[in-house]
């Protein structure tokens, strides 16, 4: 078991907070992939898609994932900064052992394309011939306390 | 009013705002602040209602259910 928790990729955090990222969080071409339980992620030195191991394959699954929509930033609640999109889905799919969602800022090949977070999904699921849906958490994907 | 047409009726209205937030996004202004915290606010409803009462799943359907991701931005004292 090598995915343990969830987490935000630091470096690309860090390119935003100084400006060097060029890339707004509410865009619609951020692109959101999975991977299974055998990818390692590191929050402190993986940066771009190249890092991503273990991506998941499969019948309706391209390589790189899915566009993920309708992102939106909002406080709420009060104190809290929410980062929020579109449960991202896969049609009739069959996909096998998907452990955790990866995101990253969609600019063009995996050396380019920015980590941002990965969601641990906790239990592997798998599709078959389904649908396979990512349920966004009802307090939304990400949450930063800037009154802690 | 059955929790079924609850959920239904906050999914409508997430998705008419979602639909509202994706329009918005294409013109000169943007979308405001007061749209984004009514998706936000629409998706917060319908999600609560969806947990408590997940949908059947079809055949070989399947979902994640990921927690949001909480973090803290702390200023030294």
């Amino acid at each position: 078991m090598t995915i343990t928790a969830s987490g935000l990729y630091g470096l690309t955090w860090e390119k935003m907070f100084i400006d060097t990222a060029a890339q707004s969080m509410e865009a619609e071409t951020h692109k959101v992939l999975m991977v299974t339980d055998t990818y390692a992620p590191n929050f402190d030195t993986h940066d771009f898609r190249d890092d991503i191991t273990n991506e998941v394959t499969g019948t309706g699954y391209s390589a790189g994932g899915i566009a993920f929509t309708t992102t939106d930033w909002t406080i709420t609640p009060a104190g809290t900064l929410t980062y929020d999109f579109a449960d991202p889905a896969w049609p009739t799919s069959t996909i096998a052992n998907a452990m955790a969602a990866v995101t990253y800022f969609n600019v063009g090949t995996a050396a380019t394309d920015q980590l941002l977070f990965l969601m641990d999904f906790v239990t592997a699921a798998s599709s078959s011939g389904g649908t396979f849906t990512i349920l966004i958490a009802a307090t939304g994907a990400v949450t930063l306390d800037f009154t802690p | 009013m059955s929790d079924e047409t609850d959920k239904l009726r906050a999914q409508l209205e997430m998705v008419e705002l979602e639909e509202q937030l994706r329009v918005a996004k294409n013109t000169d202004e943007g979308a405001s602040d007061d749209l984004r915290l009514a998706l936000r606010e629409a998706r917060y409803r319908y999600r609560t209602l969806r947990d408590a009462s997940p949908d059947a799943l079809g055949p070989g359907d399947a979902v994640a259910n990921p927690a949001a991701i909480d973090g803290s931005v702390g200023v030294q004292q």
